[in-house]
Formats: structure tokens, sequence, C-alpha cells
């Protein structure tokens, strides 16, 4: 057992508030790791919510009921900031936290101070950025993609702004190094990479991902720093530069993150999936294959963010078919899951509802996303509501679907109790209702032409809007539902065996539940 | 089955880092000087 694995923290380090919060600040170990991000994206699922139903509230009905547009801009801008770095992404770091080091028989993480700081790193981003709203000018709204020359008339807040962002980028980084070396090094002997479970693939491809995608938007944010600054133009026309080349530098960013986002989820689906079905999953080698096409492909078709602005028609081809050939490993990754389930011998508890409606409902998103391909199709949709529900299709049922399929999956190993299965299908049901609720009448609102990030619209859009927010509100409210399923879990239910799910395989089912504090210090035997 | 040598594992995870860490800096100050080089 190599010295620098030995964890000194933990449940022995003393009692008293002191000991409690030394424990959280200075733990190395990967699960007290997972649970912090877990938790804090829990907190942060809550913050954006309260966003978006400032959101939804203004939208009820038109005119300007409750806040002010510029409140307003601040409002989309930073949800949507705060979902994508302080919530979903931290999400799945927690699952991977947790669940790569027990699925590959790993002791910890490789880097385990790097992995504390990687975390830790994060509340001061978020928090930086969550408090550049109160300063003079108020806070970021020019939109999440922060594009020039309108973000440059962001008050006080800008620079700080910057550096949240920033802060954030190098916490995605260094926990994406420690996952690729972790992965690359930390397997138990035996463990070949085509013989990791798809949820550690599917990471280690997006840790690849995050690698290349964040630096590319830290450069961008570092030349919007200095051009304002610095007396640089790179994206200022009067001065020789150009401000599409920030949207270029931006999606080049913008859209491998998308895949950042849903990979660990398709990952997610993977083991959940064949675990209710009593089925190895189908197409394993084929499985690995299509998500390390997706992330390809991923990189080389930013431009389908915008196409309005204006490029040869060489270009608009290029990226509108790159863009549709995602649809083929896409598609190869649907098929798997379904034929996996195909002649199987199904249950459905709340994992596999939420496996389930990931397949239906990432599946719209998926194909509003081709329709949104078409070049000329995207003229009439872009920047309207049609766009808005396209990605929180691929969002929420998408990736959160895959978070909450996750956490209840893991809810027993990680606590060592069964969760309460009756209010964990009552949280799904209303979750999937209120999701379908909030964002499909948003289809209909873009196709008939609402722009979206307004704060008050034209009365023809009035009932749709209005079914859009109580579906909102409705999908808020279900959220505690879950908040209690979790401290009802925590605090205590029927003990969860080693197994958990009868279908379960892999190598985290091998300890007990909970984990303790340390596994596989020896390694695992990998047949 | 071979044993699982933990201090080898990380010193080897060590090195990795540091060139992934030099790769992600790299794309950085790269893109940037590209496109300061590129007359911004």
């Amino acid at each position: 057992m190599s010295s620098t694995a030995v964890d000194v923290h933990g449940e022995h380090g003393g009692r008293g508030f002191l000991a409690w919060a030394a424990r959280w600040i200075t733990t190395t170990n990967h699960k007290d790791i997972g649970t912090l991000y877990l938790m804090f994206s829990l907190l942060m699922l809550f913050v954006g919510g309260g966003m978006a139903m400032v959101i939804r509230a203004e939208l009820f009905q038109p005119g300007l009921q409750f806040v002010e547009p510029h409140v307003f801009n601040q409002m989309t801008t930073v949800h949507a900031l705060i979902m994508l770095f302080g919530m979903i992404m931290p999400a799945f770091a927690g699952f991977a936290n947790w669940m790569v080091p027990l699925m590959i028989g790993a002791p910890d993480m490789a880097l385990p101070r790097l992995n504390n700081w990687s975390f830790w790193l994060l509340p001061f981003g978020t928090g930086l950025l969550l408090l550049s709203m109160f300063m003079p000018g108020g806070g970021p709204a020019a939109g999440w993609t922060m594009y020039p020359p309108l973000v440059l008339q962001t008050g006080d807040a800008f620079p700080f702004m910057i550096f949240a962002v920033h802060v954030l980028g190098v916490s995605s980084i260094l926990a994406s190094i420690n996952i690729i070396v972790t992965i690359l090094n930390m397997r138990a002997p035996g463990m070949a990479l085509l013989k990791m479970p798809m949820f550690v693939w599917t990471w280690l491809i997006t840790a690849y991902l995050l690698l290349i995608a964040m630096p590319v938007l830290a450069g961008a944010v570092t030349m919007l720093l200095t051009d304002q600054f610095f007396g640089t133009s790179f994206f200022e026309a009067a001065g020789g530069g150009d401000p599409v080349m920030y949207q270029h530098i931006f999606w080049f960013f913008g859209h491998p993150e998308v895949y950042i986002i849903i990979l660990p989820a398709f990952g997610i689906i993977s083991q959940v999936i064949p675990t209710f079905s009593r089925k190895p999953l189908f197409g394993y080698a084929s499985m690995v294959y299509a998500t390390a096409a997706i992330a390809f492909l991923s990189c080389v078709v930013w431009a389908h963010h915008m196409f309005t602005v204006g490029m040869p028609l060489g270009g608009q081809l290029f990226f509108m078919l790159s863009t549709m050939i995602i649809a083929v490993p896409t598609g190869v990754k649907i098929f798997n899951w379904t034929a996996t389930m195909w002649k199987g011998s199904l249950t459905f508890e709340t994992p596999m509802l939420f496996a389930l409606a990931f397949l239906f409902l990432f599946t719209i998103g998926g194909f509003s996303g081709l329709m949104l391909a078409i070049v000329p199709a995207d003229f009439q949709y872009h920047d309207s509501y049609f766009v808005v529900a396209h990605f929180h299709y691929v969002l929420v049922p998408g990736a959160l679907f895959g978070a909450f399929a996750g956490a209840y999956y893991w809810l027993p190993k990680m606590t060592g109790h069964m969760y309460d299965e009756k209010l964990g299908k009552l949280h799904f049901w209303l979750t999937a209702i209120f999701t379908n609720v909030t964002f499909f009448p948003q289809h209909f609102l873009g196709l008939a032409g609402m722009p979206r990030r307004i704060p008050d619209y034209a009365p023809q859009f009035a009932d749709f809007n209005m079914i859009s927010s109580i579906g909102a509100f409705g999908l808020g409210l279900a959220q505690l539902i879950f908040v209690w399923v979790v401290i009802k879990c925590i605090r205590g239910g029927p003990k969860a065996t080693a197994q958990v799910w009868e279908g379960a395989e892999g190598l985290e089912w091998t300890v007990p539940s909970p984990a303790p504090h340390h596994t596989f210090s020896t390694p695992p035997v990998v047949e | 089955m071979p044993a699982r040598d933990d201090d080898e594992a990380r010193r080897k995870a060590k090195r990795g880092a540091m060139v992934l860490g030099l790769l992600a800096l790299g794309v950085y100050v790269g893109y940037i000087l590209f496109h300061w080089l590129n007359g911004a």
C-alpha cells in the first residue's frame, strides 16, 4: 500500500464543528470530494433554478411585471452560466469522483490533493460570479455566450465575470487531468481499457474534450479582457479586429461543451439500462467507438451556431453536413440501449424510469437539433424560442435526467440505505410531466416567431408562455421532493446490500454499502 | 496476475498530468498568440 494513498482524514478526525469543517475542507478522499461536488451541484440546481423561476414569472404574461429588462437579462445570463458550470458539470464530476476509482478498482484518484483543489476552486468561482450581480452596473447580462461588443458594456462586474470563468475553467481542467491519469494509470490488474464500464469510458473521453475546449474559452475571455482594458482590438472592428472571430472561438469551446455535458449522462444511462434489463450492454465496443466519434465530430461543427452571421456556401455545407453526421453515432447509441432492453427482464425502478424518459425525450432534443442544422431552416429558427426548446430538451431530459438516474442508482451505494421508491417515482413522474409542459410549448412559440432573451412579447404568444411558466413552477417545486428523498436516504431507511440491484455488475457492487472510506487498498482481481 | 504498484502508478500519473497541463496551457497561450500575430 502506497504511503501517498493513506488518507488521515475521514471518520477519525475528531469531534466538533472545527474538526467537521477541517475534514471536509482538507479531505483528499475521492468519496468525500465526490459528495462535496454532488452537494454543491444540488445547491446550485436551486440557485440557477430560482433564476429560471424569475424568468418564467416575468414571461407568465405579456408586459413587464416583476423585474426590469436589465435584471431579466442578468437572470438569463447567470442562470445559464450557473446551470452549466455550477450545477450539471459538477454533478457529473461528483459521480466521476465517487465511481471511477470504484469501477476501475483503484484506491483513490491518482492525484488526491489536486482533486481537493479542483473542487474548492469551484465555490470560489461560482461565488465570484454570483456576487458580481451586486456590483455597480449590475451583473453579466449579455448572455452566457458573452458576445462582444455587447458584453463590453457590462459594468464593474465585467472583469469579475472573466475571472470567475477562468477559475471555473481551471477547476474543470484540473479535474479532467486527474480523471485521465487515474483511468490510465490506476486500473486494477486485468482491467483492460475495453473491459472498463461505459461510465468510465465516457468520462475518459469527456475529460479529453474538456482539456481541448476549456483553454480555448479561457483564451477567448482573456482576449475580451485585453480588448476592454489593455488597448488590444482582437474583436473590435475599428481597430482591425473582428467580433465574428469571437463567435468562432467561443463556439469552438461551446459545442464540445454540449458533449462534455451529455457524454457522462450517456455513460450513466449505459450503466442503468443493462442493470434493470438484466442483460449486458448491447454492442459495448460500438458504444465506445460511437462515444469517441461523437467527441471528435463535436470539435468540427461549431459554426452551426452562427449560420446567420454570414459565411461562404462551402462553410455552410460543411458545418451543416458534419452536424448531421453526429446523428449516426448517436443513433448507434440509441439503437444499442433499445437493443439492450429487447427481451430483457425489465423492472422499472426510479433510475430506470429516468433512463427511459432520457431515451425518449433526449431524442426529441436530438431531432430538433437536426432541424436547426439545416442552414435555410436555421435562418428562420435562429435566436427564437425554438432554439431554447431544443437545448433545454437536450440539457434537462438529457443531462439532468441522466444525473437523476445516476443519483437514484448510486444513492444506496453512497449512503448504505435504500431511497424511498414511492417518493422517487413521484419525483420522476412530476419531473417528466412538468419538463414537457415547460419546454414543449416553447417549440410552438419559436416557430411562431417569438425571439429568445426578451422580457416582454407580443400578445399572440401569451397562451403558450403561460403554459410554459406553469410547467416551470411545477418543475421547480417537484425538485424539492428530490431533496427530501436524499435527506431521508442519508438519515435512514432499509439497509442496502452490497449488490443493491439484482442485475448490477461491476466492481463498485462488490464493496459493502455504504462504500467504506477506503476501498481497493488491495487491488481486486479482474477476470 | 501482477500486483499493482501504487507508488509507481502515481509517479506515472504525475508525469502524465504535467504533460496534459502543459498541453492545456499551450492551447490557451497558443490561441491568444495566434490571433495576436494575425494582427489584433
